[in-house]
Formats: C-alpha cells, structure tokens, sequence
C-alpha cells in the first residue's frame, strides 16, 4: 500500500512533523480511504504505546545541553515553519473533503449529487459560487441531507470536515 | 485500550458456527431424521436466534438513535428494532425440549401455529414499514433517487407471482389449519413477504445508485434478507407440495435456510453499526486536532 504517500511522509505524519500543506493533504486522502486509515490508526496506537514506554523510560536518563537546544531549535523552526506556511485551507480542498467523507458513506456518485444538491437549495445556488460568505449555509444544506444519508456522527463528521 | 465490538466479522463467525453445528449434528443421523437429536438441534435453533435477532435489536436500536434529527429514517430503525424485538419471541412460539416439553419438530399444533402467526404478521409489519421508511426518506431527500422502468417490472412481477402463488392455495402449509384465524394470518403474513421483497426492491435501486459507498451494502444486506425469506417460502412450499412423501427430509434441509434468515437481517444491520463507529472514530481524530463544534440543529426531514 502506498497511495502516494512515502513512509517518511507516514512517520513525519505521526509525529506531527509535517508542513500544513503535507499534513492537509494526507488528511484529505485519509477522509475516504479506508486501508490507510486502518493502516494510520494502527501506527497511531504502536506510536502511542511507544511514547507511553518512552516516558517511563525517559527519567532514566539525563539529556546534554547540546541535545537539549538542538530540540529546542527544532520546535522554533516548526512553529517558524507554520506560520511562513499559513493554515487556511481552500475552499477547494475543502469541497474535496466533503467530497470523501459522504463518498465514505453513498459513493461518489451520490455525495457529488448530494453537494449539488446544497448549493442549489443555498444563497450560492450552484457549486462553483460556492464563496466564503456562502459557505455556513451551504454546509447546513448539506448537513441537512447528510444526517439522513450518514446519519447523526457521519453528519457531524461531515461538519467538523467542512469548517474553514 | 481498544473497545470490543461487534463487527461483521464476529457475525459472519456467529453463522459459520451456527450452522456448522447444526451440520455436526445433523450429518451422522442423516436428514430427515432430526427427531433423533430434537434436543441439541431445538437448543441450537433457539440459541442462534436468541443470538441474531438479540444482535439486530441491540444494532438497531443503537443505529435509531443516529437519526433523532431525521424522523422517517428514526421512524425506519425504530421499526427494524421492533421487527427485531418481536422476532425475538419467535424461537419461543413452540414445544421446547430445552424446557422439557415434548417435542413434535415437523409439526405444530393449532394453539402454537395461531400464536406463531399472529407475532409473524407483527414482525412483517414492522420490517415492511422500516424498508419503506428508508426508502421514502432517501426520496424526500431529492437526490434523483427514482425508480426505473426495470424496478417498476420487477415489482409487478413479484405481484403476478404473489398472485400465481395464492391460486394454488394449497401451496400453504396452513391452508387446512384447526382455526380459520390462523390461515387468514398466513396469508396475510404472505402477502406482507412479498410487499417486504418489493420494498426491498426500492432499497437496491438506492444501493445501486450509491455504488461504492458502505451505506449501499446494508441496503444490498436488506434486499438479501427480503428475497432470502420469500425465496425461502415459495421453495420450500414448492417442495412439500411436489414431494409430499418427504417432508420430513424437505423441512430438516429447509431449517438451514430458516435458520440463517435472522443472521442475514443482523449482518445487513452490523455493517451499518460499523460505518457509525467508523465515522466516530474519524470524528474523534478531527475533534483531537480542531476545537469542537456546537452541536447539530434538528433538521426535520433532511430538507
């Protein structure tokens, strides 16, 4: 299994390494394919109980005042690193999100009827005037048809996927 | 620590066991003659449905609660767990060896078969409700969920052939039952497993137009479950009035259908539980890495 995602990318994923942009678009993939998400809640609990046993095992030894600011420098040029980046996500890859939680659900077919569908019945009318000011209302709508297609935590889902 | 779930794979284990038991069984002695172990063949029959419909009304009534906001599919689950429910009596409805009953497994007498239909016609009416429910909710919704020219033939050929079946009345098992109540009860519980095929129906054009999407395997679930019972019924009418002279041998092989007909109905409700818990779980992970959301506004009817 690769999906084009490397197993840097995957190890720099769990560790939360990634840049906003890597991170974004691994999520999106991870929102409808269900083997890596299988794959990334396995790891996820191997990293778990590996950082479990870490700390236990961390007391036990002294870190060197050179280990101590490399550290340190590598957390400020993360954070230098997100915020060079910027974190608002497009309205596209957003749509794309949606797209992949309800494919989850009702397939590709009917999630894209389903997107029409909202924006239809919203201010935006269509799906490509879909615009940040549009957006709430056209999420409602389609949060409306969700909570029957995916039910009450599929549709929250959706909702927690959907926000800007 | 991982939670226990029931998934479909513990369910498709459920069935294997189930009836690999009952081949067990049954194989040494030959079918035909299931008298022989009445005993462990009636402690198996009411264990795997104790344990199937037991299953199907705890997943059901679970999966109703995901649609409070929407009222015809919480309508739909709500009816699917008193299908359920009422279904779970069902094993109940005869002598019971495991109880210390006399047993009479290829025959029920008149007080049993009134009773049996009686909760039979309850269940039918639930389940048909429930499929047409979901049915109807995804309609309202106005995602082109229509019926083609085919669904419309299909339909009316199950009707002809509900018709074709009810001029052979002789083809029901009650037709010269002790109580008239109990012959208008089957065909009653007849004509209801026909209108619950054709709703089923409805439910594959949906899972059709869903493609790939895990909602439409529930919906193919169901529509096997439906045509499963029907099937079940005209095969095995068939075969008691063609062969008359080994029924016994008809209705030993036929328990193997009956006895799966409730699994199949909890497998079709297991793969639904398991899309909630899998959208929980995604859910949980967004959650973790986003502040939370206020919660979902009642929408009606998804409109």
């Amino acid at each position: 299994m690769n999906h084009g995602i490397t197993p840097n990318e995957w190890e720099r994923h769990l560790d939360g390494a990634l840049t906003a942009a890597e991170h974004e678009r691994i999520e999106a993939h991870l929102l409808g394919c269900v083997s890596c998400w299988e794959f990334y809640q396995r790891m996820a609990a191997l990293n778990a109980q590996l950082h479990e046993v870490g700390e236990a095992r961390r007391d036990s030894f002294a870190l060197s005042d050179e280990k101590l600011r490399t550290g340190l420098r590598n957390v400020y040029a993360r954070i230098h690193a997100t915020h060079a980046e910027g974190v608002r996500p497009t309205l596209q890859q957003r749509l794309d999100e949606l797209e992949a939680v309800m494919t989850v659900f009702c397939g590709e077919q009917t999630a894209v009827k389903a997107m029409q569908v909202a924006a239809a019945r919203s201010p935006a009318k269509s799906l490509a005037q879909v615009t940040r000011e549009t957006w709430e209302p056209f999420l409602q709508r389609l949060i409306a048809i969700a909570q029957v297609l995916c039910g009450r935590t599929g549709a929250h889902w959706l909702l927690e996927s959907g926000r800007l | 620590m991982q939670k226990f779930r029931i998934t479909t794979r513990i369910v498709l284990l459920g069935i294997a066991l189930h009836l690999g038991l009952r081949t067990f069984i049954l194989l040494p002695i030959g079918f035909g003659n299931a008298s022989q172990h009445a005993f462990a063949l009636d402690a198996l029959r009411v264990l795997g449905s104790l344990c199937a419909y037991g299953l199907a009304l705890l997943f059901c009534w679970r999966i109703a609660d995901e649609y409070r906001e929407t009222k015809w599919m919480r309508l739909a689950w709500l009816a699917l767990t008193m299908n359920a429910g009422l279904s779970l009596l069902r094993p109940f409805v005869r002598p019971l060896p495991i109880w210390g009953q006399a047993v009479e497994l290829y025959n029920t007498s008149p007080e049993y078969a009134l009773l049996m239909h009686c909760i039979l016609v309850s269940a039918n009416f639930c389940l048909l409700l429930g499929l047409l429910a979901i049915w109807w909710a995804y309609h309202e919704i106005g995602l082109g969920f229509r019926l083609g020219k085919r669904d419309i033939l299909a339909v009316l050929s199950l009707l002809a052939l509900m018709v074709a079946f009810f001029v052979f009345g002789d083809l029901l098992t009650e037709a010269r039952a002790y109580y008239r109540a109990t012959t208008i009860l089957q065909v009653v519980a007849q004509v209801q497993m026909f209108l619950i095929a054709a709703a089923s129906l409805l439910l594959h054009r949906v899972s059709i137009q869903m493609g790939s999407g895990r909602q439409a395997i529930v919906l193919r679930w169901m529509t096997i479950y439906a045509l499963w019972r029907l099937g079940m019924v005209l095969v095995v009418s068939l075969a008691h009035y063609v062969f008359p002279h080994h029924s016994h041998f008809i209705a030993d092989v036929a328990q193997f259908g009956w006895q799966l007909a409730p699994w199949l109905l909890t497998l079709a409700v297991a793969h639904r539980a398991e899309l909630t818990a899998l959208a929980a779980e995604r859910l949980a992970h967004i959650r973790s890495e986003r502040p939370a959301l206020p919660a979902l506004q009642p929408t009606g009817s998804g409109r």
